[in-house]
This record gives C-alpha cells, structure tokens and sequence, in this order.
C-alpha cells in the first residue's frame, strides 16, 4: 500500500522575532516617528498615524530590515521577485476596549505587523482567519483534547516587542479585545517590485 | 440602447420580534442555564488566561432539550420556516416532502464582558439569535455581519458599492430575533458593562 499525503495550496505565515538589541535600538526612532505622523483619533481607543511612516528617514535601517528579510523568505518559497516595494505603513493604538473588526487589505501581495514596544496585557491577539470559506461547510467534532492546525479555523499570536507577523494579504485578519492600557502596532502592505508576468504568457504588469 | 441591470447573490435576512409574557421566566432559566454551563465568563479574557473551562467548548447540556423553553424553540423553528420557506418556495414544489426546521443546537450567553470573535456555525443551514435582554448594548455589542462575498477583489473607485457591504451592524433590542443563513459569518463586538446582555443563539437544519 501506498499512502502519499499532500498539503496543498497552503497559507505561508512567519512569525520573526527581530534580535533583542535591535528591537531596543529602533523603538525610540520608531515611536518618535509614529508621534510625527499621528492623525486625529476617529474613536477615543482608536488612534492611527497616516501610511507613510516608511518614507521616514530616520527609520531607513528598520524599513530595510524588514525589505531584506522578507525577500529572503519570499525567495525561499520560490518566488522570483526583483525587489519588494512597501506601498504602505501606519501605526495603530487600540486602547483599553477595543477591538480591530476581521478585514484583509486589497491591492497588496504581502502584509505584516511589527510591535514595536512591549504591551502590559496578554490580550489584543493578532487573530488569523481561514482564508478558505468552503472549509466550513461541514465540520466533524474533535477528539477530547485534539488542537493542531489542520482542526482549527482560527490562529492567534501574542504581540510581542520586535516581533513581525508577516502574512498574504489576502489573509482575513484583526485584533482581539484590548483589555489594558494601550498597545502600538505598525502595519505594512508590500508588492512585488518590477516586471511581473511572462511575456506574451501571462498578464504582463510592470510596477 | 437598453440597459438591464440585474442584482444576483443577495443574502436573506430576517427580522421577527416577539416578547413572551413570561419574558422573564425565560430570562432567568437562561441565565441560570449560562451559570452552569459556563457560558457567563468573560470572552474577552484570552484562554490561555482562563481558570474555567473553554466556554467555547461543548455544552454538557443543549439548551433546546431545556422544556421551560420550548415553547421559545418551537417559535424559532417556526420562523426559520417562515424564512425558509419565503426564499425557497418555488423550489420545494419540486421536493416529495415539505422540509420540516429542526434546532440541531442552541446555547445562551449571559455576560457582561463579551466578545465573540468573527466566526461561522458550520453543519448548519440557517442560525438564529434572540437578543432576550440586550442591557447596554445601544451603546456597544452589536452582532456584525459579515458579506459572504470573498473579500478578494481589487478595490478602487468602482468596487465601493463592494466595500460599503463588507459588513452591516444591527442595532438589536429586547425581542429581536435575526435569523440568518448559517454561511453568513458574524462577530459579537465588545460590550462591557455592569449589566449582564442575555442572548440565545441556535443551529437549524432541514430535512
């Protein structure tokens, strides 16, 4: 008998903790920057900065440390980028009762999240959705205790200071309840940089 | 020229309301169902962090079985039929048999933290929820539900019409029963307060 097991079309998602000493030396840069680019609070719990912190000089080794990490992990799947280009990047503070509704962000190949200081509470999880709504069609029971990915629909990670959860855009994601004081997170859309598509074979778009 | 405009794959969802003259009976069987069914705790407190048991996990016993309420369950079967039957009558002329609404589940939650999390109710064909005291929540906890259209387009200018559906809050009151195919994915947002918001909620099939 012969068994092959396949795991198709699956979801890649990374989870980086940037070394200790670097996440200590980009804070006090990165929050200064968020200060610079803070919008007015749509909601009391809800403050967002515009998308453009990553034109920021100040926080160029940051931005080219998330560019050149994703590209290796990106090429590490096979895929031939030329370059990476972060179309968009915006802090967030969710204060105590909020929450970040699930959503996935159009027009953008790769998106991720970067904490960038340490938050007091164990709530406010990065919440990962199954992307594959046929997958709930039909669900069987568990067995007693059984808990691995291929039974559940829904991930969650830990906000953590310097680290980065870098997902497909098309990921349906958003933050469970905040509990504590106040927790900063930056988010960032990329696209693949260059000529994309085969001649004359594919779709052929140059970004 | 002529132009004919059609609207395909809209989503059915229906109101009833209806307050029992012994509202408050149910009331209290409920909560009292919630005591001992752990299903009164905070949902905003992450599970790593609960002493109690998952008030996610199984019911040791199903609130339909609870004969003070079935009067209740037999009023939600009959209005799953009545919605059933609404978007489906020119189809069941083809069926041997009329369909008949059978409550496959039904659970409440009586709590003043909650929050439930975007989520769907597989092996299920349509859903129901009864707000049966909704406290506070005309300031906070509204049911969210979510378009069951793939989030997967690219989104500009002309796909706002899109966008502006993605999700849609009801504003629920005491009485209010929505009843909803089961695909459609929903989030119980964050209400807190120092009054407890009682709901039932529960799975139908047809057969």
């Amino acid at each position: 008998m012969n068994i092959e097991r396949l795991e198709l079309f699956p979801t890649v998602v990374w989870c980086i903790d940037a070394p200790e000493q670097l996440a200590d030396a980009w804070e006090q840069p990165l929050m200064t920057a968020i200060q610079s680019k803070l919008l007015p609070a749509q909601l009391p719990e809800h403050h967002q900065t515009d998308s453009t912190l990553h034109t920021i000089p100040e926080i160029k080794k940051f931005i080219d440390w998330i560019k050149i990490t994703v590209q290796s992990q990106i090429n590490g799947l096979g895929w031939q980028v030329e370059d990476l280009d972060i179309s968009g990047m915006w802090a967030t503070r969710l204060s105590s009762g909020a929450t970040h509704p699930m959503h996935n962000h159009p027009n953008s190949w790769m998106s991720g999240v970067y904490y960038p200081t340490q938050y007091s509470g164990h709530d406010g999880e990065l919440m990962l959705y199954d992307p594959r709504p046929a997958a709930s069609m039909f669900v069987p029971n568990k067995m007693p205790g059984a808990s691995n990915r291929y039974l559940s629909n829904t991930f969650s990670f830990k906000s953590q200071k310097g680290r980065m959860i870098l997902f497909p855009s098309y990921l349906w994601h958003g933050v469970h309840t905040i509990r504590s004081d106040s927790r900063w997170s930056m988010s960032f859309d990329i696209l693949p940089k260059g000529v994309l598509g085969r001649s004359g074979v594919d779709n052929r778009v140059t970004l | 020229m002529s132009i004919n405009q059609f609207n395909y794959w809209s989503t059915p969802i229906f109101h009833f309301h209806m307050i029992w003259e012994d509202h408050q009976e149910i009331l209290a069987e409920c909560e009292n169902w919630c005591k001992k069914n752990n299903k009164e705790v905070s949902v905003m407190i992450p599970d790593s962090e609960r002493k109690n048991a998952d008030p996610y996990s199984g019911m040791s016993e199903d609130l339909k079985n609870n004969p003070k309420l079935s009067r209740l369950s037999k009023w939600f079967e009959k209005c799953v039929y009545t919605a059933a039957h609404q978007v489906n009558e020119k189809f069941w002329k083809n069926l041997t048999n009329t369909p008949t609404v059978s409550i496959t589940d039904m659970w409440a939650w009586s709590s003043s933290e909650y929050y439930n999390h975007y989520h769907g109710h597989p092996n299920s064909s349509w859903s129901g929820i009864y707000y049966l005291d909704v406290s506070d929540t005309h300031k906070h906890g509204h049911t969210r539900f979510y378009s069951p259209l793939p989030y997967n387009h690219y989104s500009d200018a002309g796909t706002l019409f899109v966008d502006a559906e993605s999700n849609i809050a009801y504003e629920p009151g005491d009485g209010l029963l929505i009843i909803f195919p089961s695909y459609i994915r929903h989030e119980g947002m964050p209400y807190r307060s120092d009054k407890k918001r009682t709901i039932i909620a529960f799975n139908t099939q047809l057969k």
